[in-house]
């Protein structure tokens, strides 16, 4: 894939990311009790929710890509590593899909907890 | 050739000197010994720029020192130096705007050196030759081998790119820009400035080709808009704001898969004739296979 729309992706999910981000701190931080919104009652309700899920998995991939992309744009800024983007590029991919596959067996997991919950 | 002593190549007349200024210059043999730095000291009038003071130590003080100049007037780009710690054109920098009465002179970062002041600009240009800095016709080759007449350009057409035309090559940019010190991959301002003259030049047609060429892990994206060269250039190009343009002009082919107007060959003028006094061109000077 041409750069170009790595960095397009890396832009809409850099605007996804605040849309989300901004969702989170309205209704957890801003709106309602915030105390009453980090209890263990109210992360396991929240936890068994479908929109939930989506959202948190919306979350996980976007941040991912968002942050992978600019961790790869300043470790190919090395002078060391500049040579070698592809290896890093499938590195950091590597470490994505990981860090993608650990979150989403994340989000299952306290699904099944707050279901218990 | 007449007789008599050689004019001096700068003329200090000592009852204008108004101050003497310390030139501390880089000294590097090209060995591999370790670079120092040498004072000189040089007798200064109102008016003389760094290139004079480097051509005065050269011519009374020490004839090994190294250094490029060519037309001492801002056109060749061959005197550009670090200038206390300043990239800069020697010959457009007068000694007394610097303020201080110790100048320190050294080769343009970023690049290696080869002696003194002269640096290895290979990067520069090959960096330059990646972008395919000519206007390219694929298929038409026959008719800028033998045009059959001008390119149709409106004024507009030729504002949108005529800035970035005034690059010298001088390599200040390169010598500016904070990713070229880490990234020497990245294809720089200089290159990417001149790529997006092309680009944006309607009798080009090698649109999709130069930005392939640019669109890549080391090419425009990697441009962060520091913008050093910028403040740096001294002809005014503004290659930073060539290179957001340029991003502009990558997204808008790749991922909107716009395209560009194209200028066509204006088709010849019918029922006018040459005037009598005005002569035919001359033939061509350089012949092709
Ligand atoms: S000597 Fe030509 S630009 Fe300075």
């Amino acid at each position: 894939m041409k750069e170009s729309r790595f960095w397009f992706l890396f832009l809409i999910a850099g605007l996804v990311l605040f849309l989300l981000l901004g969702y989170h701190i309205v209704f957890i931080h801003l709106l309602g009790n915030y105390e009453a919104n980090i209890s263990f009652q109210s992360v396991a309700s929240r936890s068994v929710s479908p929109a939930y899920a989506v959202f948190y998995l919306l979350f996980l991939v976007f941040a991912l890509y968002h942050g992978f992309y600019g961790l790869r744009t300043i470790l190919l800024e090395i002078e060391a590593l500049a040579r070698h983007h592809r290896t890093v590029t499938a590195i950091l991919v590597v470490l994505g899909v990981g860090l993608f596959v650990y979150g989403t067996w994340a989000l299952f997991a306290a699904m099944k907890i707050g279901a218990v919950g | 050739m007449t007789g008599g002593t050689p004019k001096p190549l700068v003329d200090v007349d000592m009852d204008r000197v108004v101050q003497t200024t310390t030139f501390r210059v880089f000294r590097y043999n090209g060995t591999g010994d370790p670079p120092t730095y040498k004072d000189y000291e040089v007798p200064t009038k109102r008016g003389m720029t760094v290139l004079d003071g480097l051509l005065w130590i050269k011519e009374n003080l020490d004839g090994s020192l190294s250094y490029r100049a060519s037309c001492r007037m801002g056109v060749c780009g061959s005197c550009a130096m670090m200038i206390n710690g300043k990239p800069r054109l020697a010959c457009q920098t007068q000694i007394l705007d610097l303020q201080t009465s110790v100048v320190v002179v050294e080769p343009l970062k970023n690049y290696p050196v080869v002696k003194d002041l002269v640096p290895a600009l290979d990067q520069l240009f090959e960096k330059h030759e990646a972008v395919k800095p000519y206007v390219m016709r694929p298929g038409e080759e026959d008719e800028l081998e033998n045009p059959s007449g001008e390119f149709e350009q409106s004024p507009e057409e030729l504002d949108e790119f005529i800035q970035f035309t005034y690059c010298i090559k001088c390599g200040i940019c390169l010598a500016a820009c904070p990713t070229v010190a880490s990234d020497p991959l990245f294809l720089g301002p200089q290159a990417l400035a001149q790529a997006y003259r092309y680009v944006a030049d309607t009798r080009d047609t090698a649109y999709a080709e130069r930005c392939d060429l640019v669109d890549t892990a080391h090419g425009v994206w990697r441009c962060h808009y520091a913008g050093a060269c910028t403040e740096a250039c001294p002809k005014g190009v503004d290659p930073a704001f060539a290179i957001q343009l340029l991003k502009k002009k990558v997204f808008q082919h790749r991922v909107l898969g716009k395209k560009r107007k194209v200028a066509r060959v204006a088709p010849k003028p019918t029922g006018v004739s040459r005037r009598p006094n005005v002569p035919e061109p001359p033939a061509r000077t350089v012949k092709s296979d």
